[in-house]
């Protein structure tokens, strides 16, 4: 597989976030589905990037999924209480 | 101590050169933090009322001069406060706590027609505005004029009365402010236009007790903000230590850590309490 150029990648990674983000703020009423998507995008971007390197282990995967969940956790109790 | 602190902030051998507060294991301690941190949140507030909820500052006076305020600025007559409007937008506020929904029609299909019927408001045009959970009067009004079928209500020439209603009280499990503003024209008023309903209009309810002495939200959102940025401290330490040192090992990328995270902290900060329906 060819590899991604690192600053091309975080980028994507920006501009996907920063677009969510917009979501999460236009339409309050989507809040906890946006945050849900927010971090499963996260999720899906590491995964994608590290096999891309060939770099997928257990630990990475781990790492990325506990990241993932606690941005959900944060955004939806957050929204559950705005 | 220091060999304490090291361990859990920087990159060595005896944590496989990642910070141990930063390994999936530490995360997840995080994560269960913060679930119980809101279980114990809503534990408190049920069984100590008064301690935590949602401070409100939203006023029904603040809120009828804003939406005033608002017409004038667009060339439109001031809305005259209506006791009538008040009491349907009262029982409109009271039938959603009771009944526990938070929409325009109840479970059981009673429009909020109903409720301007039940008042005895005869009607020629009628709406409804609903917001909840807002911390102050400007913030409901800035959210409805944001709303292009709120904006409308408030900005319709058709509307002559106004009811508003605030109740803080619990609602589906938590303090909450509720905001019901319903607007009327009666059949007696001369139009030129025909009658008819077209749209539906929300309520605001304005009884506001003593607010909690802590709000969730806040309480919450501090939290949020204080746990984001203290891992955010880590992994940009954690990865200047291993870009320095040159060490190889395997883990997720710290730049994009930083990003998402950093993305994570400027929701966190920006985002404000309230809904509008």
């Amino acid at each position: 597989m060819k590899k991604i150029k690192p600053a091309y990648s975080y980028l994507t990674l920006a501009i996907i976030l920063g677009f969510l983000g917009l979501i999460f703020f236009q339409f309050p009423n989507f809040r906890i589905i946006t945050s849900i998507i927010i971090g499963l995008s996260y999720f899906l971007w590491g995964i994608l990037i590290h096999v891309k390197d060939k770099t997928l282990y257990l630990p990475v995967i781990l790492e990325y999924l506990t990241i993932s969940l606690l941005s959900i956790v944060i955004l939806i109790f957050l929204s559950l209480r705005a | 101590m220091i060999k304490t602190l090291s361990h859990l902030f920087t990159p060595r051998s005896s944590n496989n050169y990642k910070a141990k507060s930063l390994h999936a294991s530490s995360l997840s301690i995080f994560i269960i933090i913060i679930m119980a941190s809101q279980i114990i949140f809503s534990l408190i507030g049920k069984s100590i009322p008064g301690v935590l909820g949602l401070a409100s500052s939203v006023t029904t006076q603040e809120l009828i001069e804003l939406t005033n305020q608002k017409r004038k600025e667009n060339g439109l007559g001031e809305l005259k406060l209506n006791p009538i409007l008040v009491e349907a937008a009262t029982k409109k506020a009271a039938d959603m706590i009771n009944k526990n929904y938070w929409a325009h029609t109840s479970p059981e299909g009673k429009t909020p027609w109903s409720f301007f019927k039940e008042a005895d408001y005869k009607y020629l045009y009628a709406g409804e505005n609903l917001a909840r959970d807002f911390q102050d009067s400007n913030s409901v009004v800035k959210a409805w004029m944001n709303s292009p079928t709120h904006r409308d209500n408030i900005l319709s020439s058709r509307y002559r009365d106004i009811g508003i209603v605030v109740i803080h009280d619990t609602f589906q499990g938590q303090e909450t402010t509720l905001v019901v503003q319903m607007f009327g024209t009666t059949t007696d008023t001369s139009l030129s236009q025909t009658s008819k309903i077209d749209q539906p209009a929300e309520a605001v309810l304005a009884e506001i007790t003593t607010p909690p002495l802590l709000s969730t939200f806040d309480l919450t959102k501090s939290m949020s903000i204080s746990l984001t940025l203290i891992l955010l401290l880590i992994i940009a330490i954690d990865s200047l230590i291993i870009a320095k040192k040159k060490i190889i090992r395997l883990s997720g990328r710290g730049l994009a850590h930083l990003i998402f995270l950093g993305i994570l902290l400027l929701l966190l900060i920006i985002v404000q309490p309230g809904l509008v329906l």
